[in-house]
């Protein structure tokens, strides 16, 4: 199997994965989407835990 | 110079896809500035001290990706190096993914190496900031496109060259015993069905030579290695989806830290829609079956299937009693503790097949939905753009932690550091208080003694350094301290007056001498501390398992294979 070289594809393919990845960072860095689950223990706490199962 | 085109030119979808991952998932932290969180933790101008060479009383969790990290930090500085390692790793991972698949659409591969790398699995990694895991993960297609050369060299144009697979297949080693035995997984049963004999020794001496630096730092502890086996818990596999563990290991999670979870996967819609992508890339996998020497096909599945059943085990009480068993006698077998990190060959048969259905979907007239299906895993995992939805962020220490580098670093006296208060991972306010390990343990030259048990939960997993149990120990008792840490040969004691106990700790100092008080940093020294056990030289062991390491590393990049 030899890998073939389309420029004009590989154009395509290339500015159709930045332009998904750039649009989705950029929404989802902005957004105000809130996850209790990710916040980490607060130093208020009197332990300091690695996690929780 | 002109090679190098040719092979931007030839692999240009690839290192779009390499720019690309590492722009959109580290985007937020590609400044100045340290990240820092659970395991990741890196500090400005680090020397070369015991967590590097694994000297010290603690198991050598750090060797040799330690190394890596203080050595490019002596070229650039720490928080560069820091940077880029991580996005090395991403970049490294997401290349070789693609490289590996047996798929020659651009589209296919970028979506082979985007699988690879847009995964649950990378996500929890990341969350507890386990860069060196990563970069094991990163190593294992070069490592397996190595396994694929010595079966089948592929034909020219396709897959990586042997020199740079075997370079890209060495870093496993950063990702310590659990991606060292993810590798062996992945590698050895493909070379077993093949009878080749010879490479699958070649492979196991190399994988023996590169791990040396910790075999001998293990041996030279003297005695077992006492592991809580209580942790074989606490890091089990849990369902992080409504699909239960089978489901979740199924789609490359079920990491044992509920935090370490990407939002929505405890949604149905997501769980299912992400089950249905992981059954679509295995009947992709089925379908490279034509493409891959058999030995190699089914090789690699073996491997994925072993990762597998290691990493549910602990899931069923029979598979728990068998790994603490395996944990109380087999020395390293903290490998397959938090056994999630041997779904690496899993992660990689999904992205070859997801690679694959792309390539058939391209060819079998559903052109329209191979973008689609490149681009799923992305789709179902957004948490991943951008520093994990907002979690990654850079901050600086702040300036009493370098003057107290400085007075400590240039005492000529021996002596040990011990760090309070006692607790293994701190949460600083300027840092956000995000949970992060201990910096002192690495700041200093000389040897830190720190708490080594961890939280899990409300689960305190003991640490194995006797060094710090006999600290403990001494903290334990009523009184001044530090009488008993000066027998001890403890010189100095740091104690981080802003973290829960820190002002209460540092009164009981009665005898000490002040050096400094900063707002969150009080230095103090023990006088006329013995200070005889302590020493900041490398130490033969250490140096003898590096040179090994080197050799192996020598002798692996610049043999020369005959053709058969």
């Amino acid at each position: 199997m030899k890998a073939s070289f389309n420029p004009l594809l590989t154009a395509v393919v290339a500015a159709a994965v930045g332009a998904v990845l750039g649009i989705l960072a950029v929404s989802i860095g902005t957004s105000t989407i809130s996850n209790s689950n990710n916040k980490p223990a607060s130093v208020e706490q009197p332990i300091i835990v690695y996690g929780e199962r | 110079m002109l090679r190098a085109a040719a092979a931007l030119r030839r692999w240009w979808p690839e290192t779009a896809l390499g720019v690309g991952v590492v722009v959109a998932i580290l985007g937020p932290v590609l400044r100045r500035g340290y990240v820092l969180r659970y395991d990741l933790v890196f500090v400005p101008d680090p020397p070369f001290g015991a967590v590097v060479w694994g000297s010290g009383s603690e198991l050598p969790r750090a060797v040799p990706s330690e190394l890596v990290a203080v050595g490019l930090s002596q070229i650039i500085p720490a928080d560069l190096a820091q940077k880029a390692l991580l996005a090395g790793c991403l970049a490294l991972a997401a290349l070789g993914a693609a490289r590996l698949a047996p798929v020659g659409h651009p589209l296919a591969r970028v979506a082979a190496g985007l699988a690879y790398v847009w995964n649950p699995w990378v996500y929890g990694r990341l969350h507890l900031g386990q860069w060196a895991v990563v970069a094991g993960y990163a190593a294992l297609p070069w490592a397996y496109a190595w396994v694929l050369g010595v079966l089948r060299p592929p034909p020219e144009g396709t897959g990586p060259g042997r020199r740079s697979a075997v370079a890209g297949g060495l870093t496993v080693v950063l990702g310590g015993p659990a991606m060292v035995l993810a590798a062996v997984f992945a590698c050895a049963p493909a070379l077993a069905l093949a009878r080749r004999w010879r490479a699958l020794v070649a492979g196991a001496a190399t994988l023996a030579g590169l791990t040396a630096p910790w075999w001998l730092a293990l041996a030279s502890r003297g005695g077992a290695v006492d592991l809580d086996e209580r942790g074989v818990a606490a890091f089990a596999v849990r369902a992080d989806t409504p699909l239960g563990v089978l489901g979740s290991v199924a789609t490359l999670g079920g990491i044992w830290s509920r935090h370490a979870v990407p939002v929505g996967r405890d949604q149905w819609p997501v769980a299912l829609l992400a089950l249905v992508l992981a059954g679509a890339a295995l009947w992709g996998y089925v379908s490279t079956r034509r493409r891959w020497p058999s030995a190699a096909w089914w090789g690699l599945l073996a491997g994925a299937v072993l990762g597998a059943l290691v990493a549910v085990a602990p899931a069923w009480s029979v598979g728990a009693q068998w790994m603490v068993a395996l944990v109380e006698h087999a020395p390293l077998a903290g490998a397959v503790r938090d056994g999630t990190r041997l779904l690496a060959p899993l992660a990689l048969v999904q992205a070859v097949g997801l690679g694959m259905l792309v390539e058939s979907l391209r060819t079998a007239g559903g052109r329209a939905l191979a973008p689609l299906v490149m681009v799923a895993p992305v789709l179902l995992l957004p948490g991943l753009a951008w520093g994990l939805n907002g979690q990654l962020d850079t901050v600086r220490y702040p300036a009493e932690w370098s003057a107290v580098r400085a007075e400590v670093n240039r005492d000529p006296a021996g002596g040990s550091l011990v760090s309070l208060p006692w607790s293994s991972f701190r949460a600083y306010r300027w840092a956000g208080d995000v949970p992060v390990l201990d910096p002192a343990s690495r700041a200093f030259r000389r040897p830190v003694v720190g708490d080594q048990d961890v939280l899990v939960g409300r689960d305190r997993i003991r640490g194995e350094s006797r060094e710090a149990d006999r600290v403990a120990a001494v903290l334990a008792a009523p009184g001044d301290p530090g009488p008993a840490l000066r027998r001890l040969g403890v010189r100095y004691v740091l104690v981080q007056t802003d973290q829960p106990d820190g002002a209460q700790v540092a009164g009981r100092f009665v005898d000490a001498e002040l050096v400094r008080r900063d707002g969150a940093l009080t230095l103090l020294r023990l006088p006329d501390s013995d200070s005889s056990d302590s020493s900041e030289r490398i130490g033969i062991v250490p140096l003898l398992g590096f040179s090994v390491l080197g050799a192996t590393l020598l002798v692996a990049l610049l043999h020369r294979v005959k053709r058969e």
